[in-house]
């Protein structure tokens, strides 16, 4: 109700409020109308058990749907990350096995000639490990980067590896992955270990 | 006896869909007469108070002031008018219709239904805030808290508001004032 210290911040003349005070009419069903509408209604908690909405409001989602697809987020955006972390993470090296002698390539188009000509070659092993590799290839100087030249194959380990020979000067090269990723590895340089020659890495 | 406004609340949450009914009959009156002042068409207001209540209804278990259940309801009806107002804002931008008022107040005599119709042609001219204050002011003859809590308005802004729509309207209304 009003207090009387709120006369003083506004009046109307009493004929103004009067009238607004004073009853509308109004329809006579409007009050079965209510009741009919409300008949087919039910408040949410009535104790008659009643299928819940999932969708109490249009637009609007309940908290357990709303920590649902939140918690479906985190997990879709987590294995994401996990399979591209996976897919990404490929291991790769290239180790010298050994030396090989064989014809220099510059004079076995020469007949009679290629005998006398003999060129050493590096053995190299190339090895790529983890990923979801289906299939790899390396190319490189040593195959003139065809495609396809010199295949990796996959051990019981799961690890890619092949061997090549691979010239003294031809040190750039390759991997292809999936005939898609190509990872680039620095030039093969010789380090060697004294200790174990055979495990000298390149 | 009859019941209180909380027991009849915990009886329809109970299942007596009925007893809702008793309700309607206490607030319908009330609340139609600030609807009709709202929204300035007496169609428009019976629909405002119908959805009013079914919303109400519907929402019954959310309402937790059980021993004011008319302040809770007037709050539902003012929300279904702004609602109502805001679709159909091309007839409280235009002139009022004179039949829908003069079929609201068939029961007065014809210079009380022009008397009427002036203050409700000088309510559209104020704004929608104004208008709303200042019948919720003199229409359920609320004080300023409660005109607060139907709102969510604070006081000041409403003292504001309703000064400001009855210095509008009285003069807007001049003329018949000083006839």
């Amino acid at each position: 109700m009003r207090e009387p210290s709120d006369l003083s911040v506004a009046e109307l003349p009493y004929w103004i409020a009067d009238t607004l005070r004073r009853d509308v009419v109004s329809t006579a069903s409007a009050r079965h109308a209510i009741m009919d509408r409300v008949r087919c209604e039910r408040p949410r908690t009535l104790s008659t058990p009643s299928r819940p909405s999932r969708w109490p409001r249009r637009g609007a989602l309940t908290p357990v749907a709303l920590l649902g697809m939140l918690a479906a987020l985190f997990v879709a955006t987590s294995l994401r990350d996990v399979n591209r972390r996976t897919d990404l993470t490929v291991l790769n090296s290239a180790r010298l096995i050994g030396d090989s002698v064989v014809p220099s390539r510059d004079h076995m188009a020469v007949p009679g000639e290629h005998e006398s000509f003999l060129d050493t070659l590096h053995i190299v092993e190339f090895v790529l490990r983890g990923g979801a590799v289906r299939s790899a290839d390396v190319v490189g100087d040593f195959n003139e980067w065809r495609r396809g030249a010199t295949p990796l194959h996959r051990d019981a380990n799961g690890t890619w590896r092949t061997r090549a020979l691979v010239p003294r000067d031809a040190l750039r090269y390759a991997y292809v992955i999936d005939d898609a990723r190509i990872i680039s590895p620095p030039p093969l340089t010789v380090v060697r270990d004294a200790t174990r020659m055979r495990h000298d890495s390149i | 006896m009859p019941l209180t406004d909380a027991q009849v609340v915990r009886r329809v949450l109970a299942g007596d869909v009925e007893g809702f009914a008793s309700l309607v009959d206490r607030y319908h009156a009330r609340c139609l007469r600030v609807a009709t002042h709202l929204l300035a068409d007496g169609d428009d207001a019976e629909d405002a108070v119908q959805d009013a209540f079914v919303r109400a209804f519907r929402h019954l278990a959310s309402y937790r002031d059980r021993d004011r259940f008319g302040a809770w309801i007037m709050r539902i009806v003012v929300n279904e008018c702004r609602t109502h107002a805001a679709r159909q804002r091309r007839r409280l931008d235009g002139d009022l219709a004179a039949d829908s008022v003069a079929l609201l107040y068939a029961s007065d005599a014809h210079d009380a239904v022009d008397r009427r119709l002036e203050l409700e042609r000088a309510l559209l001219q104020l704004t929608p805030d104004q208008r709303e204050a200042v019948v919720l002011r003199f229409t359920d003859d609320l004080s300023f808290d409660e005109m607060s809590t139907i709102t969510g308005v604070g006081v000041s802004a409403l003292k504001m508001r309703v000064q400001r729509a009855c210095a509008q309207l009285r003069r807007l209304l001049a003329e018949r004032l000083h006839a």
